[in-house]
């Protein structure tokens, strides 16, 4: 099987270097790039596995190639960009890790313009630092190509069930909050709001009129 | 001149394994925990010319003040920020530029005779930084005071000027929510960035006792483009 694999993150090019040696690869390319991608074949290869890719892979290529990738939600609310920000920010700590399938949809709104397949889950705890968090995705993401890889051909696809409550993609901007709004949000909220921005995302910030704070790192410590 | 040197914290043993190379140190002996102090020290003291204390937290007697020649060294341009938490104390209060002086250890807390004064930086967003300033700083001093001894007379302070300040409590690393409406940003980050590791960093506790630590931040002031967007 030949594959290409998409991954410019820290802890999904660690994942690449796991999954090029599966038994049934024998022939694997990495990009990072968007423009990479463009520039190979795709005809000489069997599927695309992308591992945190920001980019829409866009109908010209999945009209060509099978893709996969996976996406760390169980709520269908979380499927249009930033679900571990968005998800801790609503307070979840436990959601699923899946393989989800790029069927190009042009209507769909959702990143990647996927339609809710999913074959493979694992568990995947969204306590801790960013740093816990990475570490993790890093683990799940070997765990479930290996499986997908191990079952491929034979995938059985699931549907998430489809909500219409959307939790939009957070932009840089949403970093900030200002000074003023702090009293109004809990000591978990604060927490949650400055955790899952740390690097390597754009930190959470308080703002006033003579600058910005930037809180790069928080440990929370629940009175026992 | 043989010298003991006393101090355990990493940063007074990174200065001591530097100064103790200075031409003018023949032999030198160094105290790097409490029990080594009490084990060796009264066999040690008595062929030193000299004993130097870095960050040391523990009280020396008067028999070993009065009767050698003892130094230590102070984060602050004393008279000012005498007493406990000096670094903590500047930095809340908005005191960047510095001095680290060097000064005989009395009976005295912080108020013996000043030999050396040496700029020093208490920039930078974590206690990391500011202790490799302080172990910059301290190291320049000391060379500087062992190229000049014995021809350096060390200067009385003037104790009725300056000021004292009490060593930081733990619950004073407390921030309220109202320091937000009452405090700059610029004050709440130098709060909480002198207060990062290895101190008991800043935090902001709820009725119920949960606490969120501020472990690493950085301020940018409005005038500058925002980091990282």
């Amino acid at each position: 099987m030949k594959i290409i694999f998409l991954a410019y993150r820290d802890w999904s090019l660690k994942v690449y270097e796991y999954i090029r040696r599966h038994p049934k690869i024998n022939n694997s390319v990495l990009c990072k790039t968007h423009n990479e991608l463009l520039k190979i074949d795709l005809k000489k290869y069997d599927l695309i596995i992308s591992c945190g890719w920001s980019d829409e892979l866009g109908k010209d290529i999945l009209n060509k190639i099978d893709a996969i990738g996976v996406h760390c939600a169980e709520l269908d609310r979380y499927s249009y960009g930033s679900p571990l920000q968005l998800q801790i920010i609503d307070g979840i700590t436990r959601t699923k890790h899946r393989v989800f399938s790029f069927t190009y949809d042009e209507n769909s709104p959702r990143a990647h313009t996927h339609n809710c397949l999913y074959s493979h889950e694992v568990e995947l705890d969204l306590s801790g630092n960013m740093s816990d968090i990475l570490e993790q995705l890093t683990s799940t993401s070997k765990v479930l190509f290996s499986r997908f890889l191990d079952d491929f051909p034979t995938i059985e696809w699931r549907k998430w069930p489809v909500e219409e409550i959307v939790r939009k993609k957070r932009e840089p901007r949403d970093s900030i909050i200002q000074k003023k709004d702090i009293s109004t949000m809990s000591t978990l909220e604060l927490y949650n709001f400055f955790r899952c921005l740390e690097d390597p995302y754009p930190n959470g910030a308080i703002e006033d009129e003579h600058g910005i704070l930037f809180i790069e790192k928080v440990r929370f410590l629940k009175k026992s | 001149m043989k010298v003991i040197f006393c101090g355990y914290r990493s940063w007074a043993l990174n200065i001591i394994h530097e100064i103790k190379k200075h031409e003018k140190i023949s032999s030198c002996e160094i105290i790097s925990s409490k029990d080594n102090y009490d084990s060796k020290f009264n066999q040690l003291v008595s062929r030193a010319d000299l004993i130097v204390f870095l960050g040391w937290s523990w009280i020396i007697p008067n028999e070993i003040t009065n009767n050698h020649l003892c130094i230590g060294i102070h984060p602050s341009d004393l008279p000012y920020y005498r007493g406990g938490s000096p670094l903590q104390h500047q930095i809340i209060n908005g005191v960047i530029k510095t001095k680290v002086s060097l000064m005989t250890i009395s009976e005295k807390l912080d108020g013996g005779d000043i030999w050396l004064k040496h700029d020093l930086d208490l920039g930078g967003s974590t206690n990391e930084t500011i202790l490799k300033n302080l172990e910059k700083s301290t190291l320049a001093l000391l060379n500087n005071f062992f190229n000049d001894f014995p021809h350096i007379d060390p200067v009385k302070q003037d104790l009725t000027k300056g000021s004292y300040f009490k060593r930081r409590t733990i619950d004073q690393s407390r921030l309220d929510l109202k320091d937000f409406k009452t405090k700059s940003l610029e004050e709440i980050y130098n709060f909480i960035r002198c207060l990062t590791d290895p101190y008991p960093n800043a935090f902001i506790e709820d009725k119920n006792g949960n606490k969120l630590l501020f472990k690493e931040v950085q301020f940018v002031p409005s005038d500058k483009e925002i980091r990282k967007e």
